[in-house]
């Protein structure tokens, strides 16, 4: 545990050195609350957004942006550099499994991750009078359930690729269609309804998201769903993962 | 005592045999090379010695462990540098001390390590700020780090300058004074020379032999050679009636004699008898690089183009 320990640390202290990805990672969707919570448009209720304000509705799609960017981009980043620079032999030379550093990388990212989102809810809370999630069980549950759904996506990536600069393409492969089903480029209002329905079941389900922030609790299919995906492609991804 | 006993090793990929009944034992305290060309196979014997290779057949036994069963064990044991390999280019060095450090039941002290390796004024460098002699020395560190009694070092100053060279040459020995048996793998016929104590030859993934780098020249000494100038002229017969005398022959200005047993007394005491004196006088001996001809047929340099071409 002392090197599980001193290994996330380290991961810690390389993921801040990278200030441009954290800063987007961990900021980003923040600085598009604010920027939102500035426009009036934005913050008048609106029936279009189901009689909330459009600051309220959106929450959680900027949640599935900060995750996107962590599971998709920057993780797989770390974890195929890490391969091809031979650190993961290395490792395997000592008494320490390789597999530690993809936890401790995988640790690193979900305080990323937590981190930015709890920020996104205090600046919505005390800034703009965003509400917080009316079903905080669920939330959590649909935030912990997604989140392992999309990075489990995103160590299958990483298992794979050859390098760092390939994880990056092929993160942003997945990278698109996540941000389109979780609704940025287009609200969600504006998708047709199989393209909305489809949403609650790709990671990280934006749909539970929103039913548990701002509806009436999530919709178990989702969430089973997401632990589906984990069950699935979990045991595939260690099955096919390249350590040299 | 052996540290390390391997018998009999064997790893093919397809078609291609890499590693073909390799045996070797190490003993306690020398430093042991593997010493071939590229591609002979000594990388791919090291890691199923080290145990991060499975070998397709024979055994392997480090202090009497298993390295494919008991591999914790042999972790803590033996330390090893690898070919290629970095460290992510923001860590710094003594981040990379801290985290090795903790992987060990018993990790010696990071900056008397490092002192020692002489990077202790690089300790808050990012990896990709040392140079290639620097991040090499990280990377013995690192080998080092858990105080192993086994150190396999593959092909530790590939890429230095003859500087560096020297000076990481000085740091093996250094560490074998400290008592660590040290396994080093090369293809440089000079660091062999200097470095070990006894050597596997290996070439298509067999070993040609083992011995002390003075015994293998000696298995394959032919004779001696020596290169002279005459102060004056000078007739072959004078030599070649000589019974160490084998031939001799001119290259331009020089006269080259060869031949076996006391060839050097033998031809100075009959030139000195006829007042010839021997300008520029060589005496050449075969050498390591000779060895490892006449025991492959083949040359370690050519070896080595060869591989840098495919």
């Amino acid at each position: 545990m002392n090197a599980l320990r001193s290994m996330t640390f380290i991961e810690i202290k390389q993921f801040l050195r990278e200030p441009i990805n954290s800063a987007m990672a961990l900021g980003l969707p923040t600085a598009l609350m604010i920027v939102f919570g500035n426009i009036e448009g934005m913050v008048t209720p609106d029936v279009q957004w189901g009689g909330l304000r459009f600051i309220d509705y959106f929450g959680p799609s900027l949640v599935v942006i900060t995750v996107a960017v962590l599971a998709l981009q920057s993780m797989p980043s770390y974890i195929a550099t890490y391969r091809e620079k031979g650190v993961l032999k290395r490792l395997s030379t000592t008494p320490v499994s390789p597999i530690m550093l993809i936890g401790a990388q995988l640790l690193t990212q979900l305080a990323a991750s937590v981190g930015a989102v709890v920020l996104l809810m205090l600046v919505g809370r005390f800034g703009f009078d965003v509400p917080l999630p009316n079903h905080p069980v669920d939330f959590i549950l649909a935030f912990v359930l997604g989140l392992s759904a999309l990075f489990t996506m995103g160590l299958l990536l990483a298992a794979v690729v050859p390098n760092g600069r390939s994880a990056t393409a092929a993160g942003f492969v997945l990278f698109i269609p996540t941000l389109f089903f979780a609704g940025v480029y287009a609200p969600r209002p504006f998708l047709p309804d199989f393209v909305v329905n489809f949403g609650g079941y790709f990671p990280p389900s934006v749909q539970a998201l929103q039913d548990s922030w701002t509806g009436n609790g999530a919709n178990p299919w989702h969430l089973v769903t997401m632990a589906g995906i984990v069950l699935v492609l979990g045991p595939i991804t260690a099955k096919i993962f390249r350590w040299t | 005592m052996t540290v390390i006993e391997a018998n009999g090793l064997a790893k093919r990929y397809g078609d291609n045999v890499v590693v073909d009944g390799v045996s070797l034992s190490v003993k306690e305290g020398e430093i042991f090379g593997i010493l071939g060309p590229n591609g002979a196979g000594k990388t791919t014997t090291v890691e199923c010695i080290a145990g991060l290779r499975k070998p397709d057949a024979g055994s392997v036994s480090i202090m009497g462990l298993d390295p494919q069963r008991e591999t914790r064990e042999v972790r803590k044991l033996l330390g090893m540098q690898l070919q290629h390999s970095e460290l992510p280019e923001k860590m710094r060095v003594y981040e990379a001390m801290k985290m090795f450090s903790s992987f060990y039941p018993n990790p010696t002290d990071s900056d008397t390590l490092l002192e020692r390796l002489g990077l202790l004024e690089k300790r808050k460098s990012p990896f990709s700020k040392l140079s290639g002699g620097q991040q090499q020395r990280l990377s013995i560190a690192l080998a080092l780090i858990g105080q192993p009694k086994v150190a396999i070092l593959d092909e530790l100053t590939t890429g230095l300058d003859p500087s560096a060279r020297r000076n990481t040459w000085k740091l093996v020995e250094d560490i074998r004074s400290t008592g660590v048996t040290i396994v080093l793998v090369t293809h440089f016929m000079e660091e062999a020379e200097r470095l070990c104590d006894r050597l596997a030859l290996i070439d298509q993934g067999k070993v040609v032999a083992v011995d002390s780098p003075a015994g293998l020249i000696e298995q394959v000494d032919t004779g001696k050679r020596l290169r002279f100038r005459p102060s004056g002229p000078f007739d072959h017969r004078l030599l070649t009636d000589l019974d160490d005398v084998v031939d001799v022959s001119e290259q331009g200005s020089q006269i080259v004699v060869s031949g076996t047993g006391n060839l050097l007394q033998s031809v100075s005491a009959r030139l000195a008898s006829h007042d010839i004196v021997a300008n520029d006088l060589r005496v050449e001996q075969a050498s390591l690089e000779d060895a490892f001809v006449a025991l492959t047929g083949r040359s370690i340099e050519l070896g080595e183009h060869s591989e840098r071409a495919a």
